[in-house]
């Protein structure tokens, strides 16, 4: 089993562990992902925020959670990652000891979407999410999050944090539908409804806007070993890159 | 406060010590080794993001329930991460005791820097190089008195336990008997806990540059 499926399915265990000891019923699908893994992915994810989301919510009434040391006696996958370097030589197998530079996000593609939350008008309760880009699945910082009533006015709203995360403690009465916004995507609006899983998080995938300015090409230079990418918008004009942050280079 | 780190690897599975951790290294290192794993760590270090404390806590914090499962936590490497101890001090005051925090270093940094630590972090993994001064000089551009002072200090300070001595084979600078001696060393001062492995110089293709 390949160094990044076997991390997978290790993670995957620990989850269970925890979902067991806990009394969690989480629903865990099989990975049917062929090809290379990255030990994650946004399923992977999703499972570890519903684990997180459902302990916190029950240390809030007061019940313990089970959790320290439990996969202590799991075994490990092998300990051979062992990790090609630019320069003229390779570590050992034996003993992997290198800090690899890794892509945090480097992840699998998944099929489908996580389940969507349903509420009962006139109920109140919390509401958690993640937001990210559809293409590249990276978490989007700073997306506006509105809950609106059903004519579109805002009741409440928030902010996404750095990884991508929004929280609502409570909803107000008349909340009916939640629309995300971020400049260089389209708004996306989604219905709140409910039902009795209300606590699980929702993952909300944003379209890049047809107006984006796309990285078209890389120019690669040999000064300092630093690829400096020509940044042209959907005319094919060059862009001054002052202020334009680029986030990945594919 | 902030600090630029080259690389933020997750899901590191007892390559830390024990359980899941995820390994964050920062930029800077005092030392110039010849086959540096990491030698963005050389780089200008505004092409690396930087992070506060704060904002690392929010990062690496997904695998808070892997950590806590398996005893693991967080790896500061690098780059030489006793360089920015007031950067550990904060962190450990976000993660509490929850999480095991590891040092993964040199030692070739001053005094001050290793009492600070020593009750901040849990576990250390010290890559020794070699203790002979001239092949680690030779190696590393410095010299390495430092190191075993430092050593000495942090064992007085944290017990043996807690201190993984990593010892290379590196070709055309140390040999098999030059480890060995290392080791013995090392022992003598009462560490029992040892990371022997080589270096295997691959042959790379010259990359040549495509006509633009």
């Amino acid at each position: 089993m390949k160094p990044g499926k076997s991390t997978c399915k290790y993670l995957k265990e620990i989850r269970r562990k925890i979902a067991e000891e806990n009394g969690i019923a989480l629903y865990m699908p099989e990975c049917t992902h062929q090809g290379p893994c990255a030990g994650t992915c946004p399923q992977c994810e999703h499972e570890v925020m519903q684990l997180e989301t459902e302990l916190a919510r029950r240390s809030t009434l007061g019940k313990a959670a089970t959790i320290a040391g439990i996969a202590v006696t799991l075994a490990t996958p092998a300990a051979a990652q062992v990790k090609d370097c630019d320069n003229s030589h390779k570590v050992n197998a034996q003993t992997a000891t290198a800090a690899p530079n890794i892509n945090l996000q480097d992840t699998i593609r998944v099929q489908g979407l996580v389940p969507r939350r349903t509420i009962v008008p006139d109920t109140i309760f919390a509401l958690r999410g993640k937001i990210i880009d559809e293409k590249t699945e990276e978490e989007i910082p700073f997306v506006n999050v509105t809950i609106r009533d059903k004519e579109g006015k805002i009741l409440t709203g928030t902010q996404s944090d750095l990884s991508g995360e929004f929280t609502f403690k409570t909803l107000p009465q008349g909340a009916t539908q939640i629309v995300f916004k971020f400049v260089g995507y389209t708004p996306t609006e989604v219905p709140l409804l409910d039902n009795e899983e209300n606590h699980l998080p929702i993952t909300i995938k944003m379209k890049q806007s047809s107006s984006n300015l796309i990285i078209d090409e890389i120019i690669e230079t040999r000064m300092f070993g630093i690829l400096e990418p020509a940044i042209l918008d959907d005319f094919g004009q060059t862009f001054e890159k002052d202020g334009v942050k680029v986030k990945v280079i594919y | 406060m902030k600090a630029p780190f080259i690389g933020i690897s997750r899901h590191r599975i007892s390559i830390d010590g024990e359980g899941v951790t995820t390994l964050a290294a920062f930029h800077g290192c005092p030392l110039r080794c010849k086959y540096c794993l990491n030698a963005q760590c050389f780089d200008n270090e505004e092409r690396f993001p930087s992070y506060s404390p704060e904002e690392l806590y929010q990062k690496v914090g997904i695998d808070n329930l892997y950590f806590i499962a398996t005893g693991g936590g967080v790896c500061f490497g690098g780059g030489e991460p006793l360089l920015r101890v007031d950067f550990i001090k904060a962190f450990r005051q976000l993660c509490g005791q929850d999480w095991k925090l590891t040092i993964e270093t040199s030692l070739n940094v001053p005094a001050q820097h290793v009492e600070a630590i020593a009750t901040i972090a849990d576990d250390f993994i010290i890559d020794i190089k070699d203790t002979n001064p001239a092949i680690y000089h030779a190696y590393t551009g410095r010299n390495n008195a430092l190191v075993m002072d430092n050593l000495s200090r942090l064992i007085q300070l944290k017990g043996t336990d807690h201190i993984t001595i990593r010892i290379p084979l590196i070709p055309n600078y140390n040999t098999a008997a030059d480890c060995d001696l290392s080791e013995q060393l090392i022992r003598q001062m009462g560490i029992t806990h040892f990371d022997r492995f080589e270096y295997v110089i691959r042959e790379t293709k010259p990359h040549l540059p495509e006509c633009l």
